[in-house]
């Protein structure tokens, strides 16, 4: 251009600064755009993931809440330390279930049950976790009681469940997991960490308890 | 074998741990020993009663519904870690890049911060989409494959006119309710035209809009208690899915335009039909 008008000149010079913002602008927006986009596909891989990791947790462990449920009453003698203790395990397992390769879901997630149950047993000052020597059965005249009475009175559910609750946790957890849960030796000890011939003489101390106590009462109610 | 040994083995033996060999011995004995075998008579009663008499604790239907809130509680807070320290929830709209201000703030530190107040807030409005991962997931691919369908076939309308008075009368006629139909075309958004689809296990009707040069679906029902009211984005396959929904009426818009766009429609949409 030859020659430019000082007002023409200032219109070319708004004119480019227009146009160079709004390249900026459009420039900057798309970047956004991108950082934008990244970050939602970030997220959405990672909450995919998750959900994933969530879903085949839940399709293996939730069908094992019953048999969880049941240990932790058995074990803390209490509806709502039972509920607790079995929200806070299976959170527990969520949690380490990426490192979880085994087949056998049920044992796995009975081993964090029993391990926070023993947290709060231990916590709350429980004075049963192992066998305690009970002066009042001991005192009472259960040699009286003869293994026809225990056979007969083996069917009174409230009876045995009396004796049962008298048990130290040890005892209690290993007929729970043998007799409601029908686990095997193998499966136990894999759970208590102990090894199988601990569970076997573990098992043989809990019946022999089991039936002393359930003598005591019934020499008692005589 | 004698009487102890037997005694030591005999917990084994009852339950059923014991090898072959073992077994027949200690079968053999106890039939020939009253004493074991009173003994051994007692133990299996003693375990018949755990199994039996005992109460088996099944866990309450309330500590299910608790354990499924708190695990998706716990992925959606691993999800989120890091993105923003404070209340997510406070924030509802995503903010936006004012335009033609200049400020001494550089446009690319503005860009940035707009970018991950949205991310933030899109990660909160999808959390509650987490709690039931499965049925979402489906409605997304669902919604996502109406949309494809639509504009493979050939057929993205059965009643194609972009005067909202001809349209919604059609789907009126069609339809057990009457879905809320608007021409946006002075927003940049015309109508082009409806649709019945089935989605979700019911009827729908679906709204086609042109933008630019793309299509947006916009998949109407009528809420179900079922429906989450939550405004939802989902982002899969190159397209968006916006959700929201008012007190009568679940939205679902689907297209390949980008995110603002959609909520741009979104709200104006959402204003529209608050004004009738």
């Amino acid at each position: 251009m030859p020659f430019v008008t000082p007002v023409t000149n200032q219109i070319a010079m708004a004119v480019t600064l227009e146009a160079d913002y709004a390249f900026d602008a459009e420039y900057l927006r798309s970047g956004a755009k991108i950082v934008k986009f990244a970050v939602i596909q970030k997220q959405e891989e990672q909450s995919a993931d998750q959900e994933h990791q969530l879903a085949s947790f839940e399709a293996m462990m939730l069908p094992h809440m019953d048999a969880a449920y049941n240990l932790a009453r058995w074990l803390l003698r209490n509806e709502q330390d039972a509920q607790d203790v079995v929200q806070e395990a299976y959170l527990r397992a969520f949690k380490s279930f990426r490192g979880f390769h085994g087949s056998n879901g049920r044992a796995w997630l009975l081993t964090i049950v029993r391990n926070t149950s023993y947290t709060l047993l231990t916590r709350n000052n429980a004075v049963d976790l192992t066998t305690t020597f009970d002066e009042e059965i001991h005192a009472s005249g259960q040699e009286s009681v003869t293994p026809a009475m225990i056979l007969e009175h083996a069917e009174d559910a409230e009876l045995v469940r009396n004796a049962m609750d008298k048990l130290p946790a040890e005892f209690r957890e290993i007929l729970t997991l043998r007799h409601q849960e029908s686990l095997s030796y193998n499966e136990i000890g894999e759970i208590l960490k102990v090894p199988i011939g601990t569970v076997m003489s573990r098992l043989a101390r809990a019946r022999g308890k089991l039936k002393e106590y359930l003598a005591a009462r019934i020499s008692q109610e005589k | 074998m004698n009487c102890q040994e037997i005694a030591n083995l005999r917990d084994g033996y009852l339950d059923g741990e014991l090898d072959a060999l073992t077994s027949q011995k200690i079968e053999q004995h106890l039939k020939a020993c009253s004493k074991c075998e009173e003994a051994y008579a007692v133990n299996t009663a003693l375990a018949r009663a755990v199994s039996q008499a005992l109460p088996y604790y099944k866990a309450p239907i309330e500590l299910r519904q608790r354990i499924r809130i708190s695990l998706g509680e716990a992925i959606s807070a691993t999800t989120n870690r890091g993105a923003a320290g404070e209340d997510l929830l406070a924030v509802r709209r995503p903010e936006r890049v004012r335009r033609g201000v200049f400020s001494e703030m550089s446009w690319n530190w503005l860009a940035l911060a707009a970018a991950i107040v949205l991310a933030a807030v899109i990660g909160s409005t999808l959390l509650p989409r987490l709690h039931q991962p499965g049925s979402d997931e489906f409605l997304a691919t669902q919604l996502i494959a109406s949309h494809v369908r639509s504009l493979m076939a050939n057929h993205l309308t059965d009643v194609a006119s972009s005067d909202q008075h001809t349209v919604k009368p059609w789907l009126d006629a069609k339809l057990d309710f009457a879905a809320p139909v608007l021409d946006l075309s002075g927003d940049g958004f015309p109508l082009i035209g409806g649709r019945l689809d089935y989605l979700d296990n019911h009827a729908a009707a679906a709204l086609v809009y042109q933008r630019r040069k793309h299509f947006i679906n916009l998949f109407i029902w009528p809420t179900t208690p079922g429906d989450s009211k939550v405004e939802t984005i989902v982002a899969r396959q190159g397209y968006h899915l916006l959700h929201w929904s008012d007190g009568d009426f679940t939205y679902w818009a689907v297209s390949d335009v980008n995110i603002s766009d959609l909520e741009n429609f979104k709200q104006l949409f959402e204003q529209q039909t608050a004004r009738r």
